[in-house]
């Protein structure tokens, strides 16, 4: 292998930093014993402590948690369904446009997706709250949830389905009884991106959010207009540890299965 | 005689393409059958059907005795050996082959004694915990293998079952197929691309191409008597020159050939008449080189050294090329690159093609 030249080290490290310097600087300064953000005062954990026990804030964040369990357990099976139609029918009257409506909400525009979600809950005269966010964001993960399902079910070998009936399973006692178990890892990692996904979100919730109803993101945002505290650097940290545990998770369940050589 | 497996007038179509045309074979019980073809001749969709998997387009499929066509896979006396050997991945290789009996919602003890039963006579008795990515390519084909049987199918259904095997395992494998059939006297139907596991395997071959059934027969009549220019060439080695017959002396033809430059012998049964276009298939194997005499006059163009045997490959004068096999007997080699020699053989050894 060619060594790096300092050019190729010098764009990485000057890559990266520009990536990870501010998230970096966010954990080193929720350490921070000092009450001002910008003056490095010694190590503390007290912002955690105050974090922990702000009571706002644990409401906050007990509704994001929610939220996000329950949107994502939604957003996993309505995409589940929506890869099976997508990779196993395939050919039907419209699939183009059925694959294409499928990944778009990926990239809409957030404000859009948000708007036209509060217009359909204000015209369909439902009361605003989590009710209304767990909606919208199973709504806008489900997509993520269908495109990680379908990479796996299009690597699902059909003669193993093919297999359990020849066996004497019934076609739909064969999926579930070997299309579904194999499929398992893939249901864990669908999950935990859109449970990531939710957690994280800020625009979406915003607009389909009702009194009393303010998720984590949204509570950080409304303190941050008043001035960024060592707490909210606390609470984002924590919320990062959530999310890289989540994402890690879901690559690491989501990995293919290594062809083991250890047989002979 | 009545067929055990009985594939009547069977097609089937997907969209404008044709992938099974018209067949029509008649296996009988306890019969190792081979549907032997290139790949897209439709040899796997006829198995697919036979399985359950497709349904035909017209047709029938009776096993047994019984009609088949419309019993969906789940429920016929079928069990196929698959290709990929769709193990299940999370399963043991003992569930694996519980599998279909736990379908048929049999007796504990019972699945347990036929699963250690099968595992005995596959020699799986210590894989038993594994899972199937933990096993090698052999081991795996030994329990798809297992899963199937243990069900005691009335047809057992392999589908290209050593293609993922090395050679030599893949020698092995087929004796020891042979060996299962014989053993447990159960009818298989073998669907394979490569001519020599048909020839080896099985009892009667069906040569397949373009959906159709170009010739039935045991793999002795396929390969001494084929019946067009296609089987004599998809099975094994065969000089195929095209002529007009001329001359008959008792069972013999000679057909005058501007191909081969000259007259070619060819045995030939009575009712061929002696006029219209004919080719002449010749085995390598038959045909005698030799330095000085009467035949086909050529040069020896190429050779090749292929341990059993020696292959020449001589360019006629008339610039069609023949191919020759010498069996090695041990004897030193006379022949060499540039040599002329003169090809001749037997007329029994050759056959007439009408097709």
């Amino acid at each position: 292998m060619p060594q790096p030249s300092w050019f190729n080290r010098l764009s990485i490290f000057a890559g990266l930093a520009f990536l990870y310097l501010p998230i970096v600087v966010l954990v080193v300064y929720s350490f921070n014993a000092s009450r001002l953000v910008t003056v490095w005062g010694g190590f503390s954990t007290q912002w955690y402590t105050a974090a922990i026990s702000n009571q706002s804030i644990v409401e906050g964040a007990k509704i994001s948690f929610l939220v996000a369990a329950i949107s994502a357990t939604f957003a996993t099976v309505l995409g589940s369904l929506a890869a099976i139609v997508a990779v196993r029918i395939r050919r039907f009257r419209g699939h183009h446009i059925f694959n294409g409506m499928l990944v778009a909400p990926m990239v809409m525009p957030e404000v859009v997706m948000g708007v036209s979600m509060l217009l359909m809950f204000v015209t369909l005269g439902i009361d605003r709250g989590p009710v209304t966010i767990t909606l919208a964001h199973a709504t806008f993960t489900m997509c993520f949830a269908a495109v990680v399902m379908q990479s796996r079910l299009v690597e699902l070998d059909p003669s193993l389905e093919e297999a359990a009936r020849d066996l004497g399973c019934p076609p739909f006692m064969a999926f579930m009884k070997v299309a579904v178990p194999t499929m398992a890892p893939a249901f864990v990692s669908a999950w935990l991106l859109s449970f990531t996904l939710s957690l994280d979100d800020l625009v979406i919730s915003s607009f389909t959010t009702g009194p009393g109803a303010s998720t984590l993101p949204m509570k950080i945002y409304s303190q941050i207009k008043f001035g960024v505290t060592p707490e909210v650097n606390a609470i984002s940290t924590i919320i990062l540890g959530v999310v890289v545990f989540g994402l890690v998770a879901s690559r690491i369940v989501s990995r293919p299965s290594t062809k083991s050589s250890l047989a002979v | 005689m009545q067929s055990y497996v009985s594939i009547e007038n069977l097609s089937k179509s997907f969209g404008f393409f044709t992938a099974v045309d018209d067949v029509s074979i008649g296996i009988g019980r306890g019969e190792f059958f081979s549907l032997l073809g290139p790949s897209g001749c439709g040899k796997s969709t006829l198995l697919r059907m036979i399985a359950g998997f497709e349904t035909p387009t017209s047709g029938a499929v009776r096993l047994d005795g019984e009609e088949v066509t419309d019993v969906p896979a789940h429920r016929r006396p079928t069990n196929m050996m698959f290709q990929s050997y769709a193990l299940f991945p999370h399963l043991t290789v003992g569930k694996n082959i519980a599998f279909g009996l736990e379908q048929d919602r049999l007796a504990r003890a019972e699945i347990r004694q036929r699963v250690s039963e099968v595992a005995e006579k596959l020699q799986l008795t210590a894989l038993l915990d594994r899972k199937p990515q933990q096993l090698s390519g052999g081991q795996r084909q030994r329990v798809a293998l297992a899963r199937a049987l243990v069900k005691r199918p009335k047809v057992l259904l392999l589908d290209e079952p050593l293609g993922a095997l090395d050679k030599n395992l893949r020698t092995e494998t087929q004796h020891e197929l042979v060996r299962l059939q014989r053993e447990l006297g159960l009818t298989f139907i073998i669907v394979t691309h490569d001519q020599h596991e048909a020839m080896t395997v099985s009892s009667r071959i069906a040569i397949m191409q373009q959906g159709k059934v170009l010739q039935i027969g045991s793999p002795a009549e396929v390969y001494e008597t084929p019946v067009s220019r296609y089987v004599a060439k998809f099975l094994g080695e065969a000089n195929v020159f095209e002529g007009g017959a001329t001359r008959r002396s008792g069972n013999e033809l000679a057909v005058e050939s501007a191909e081969a430059g000259g007259s070619v012998v060819a045995a030939a049964a009575d009712h061929v008449s002696t006029n219209g276009r004919f080719w002449v298939s010749v085995r390598p194997e038959r045909v005698e080189l030799t330095k000085q005499g009467s035949g086909l006059e050529g040069v020896i163009e190429q050779f090749s050294y292929a341990g059993s045997g020696r292959h020449y490959r001589v360019r006629l004068k008339s610039g069609a090329t023949l191919d020759a096999l010498r069996v090695n007997l041990g004897a030193e080699d006379d022949l060499s690159i540039g040599d002329t020699v003169f090809a001749s053989w037997m007329p029994q050894a050759a056959r007439l093609l009408a097709d």
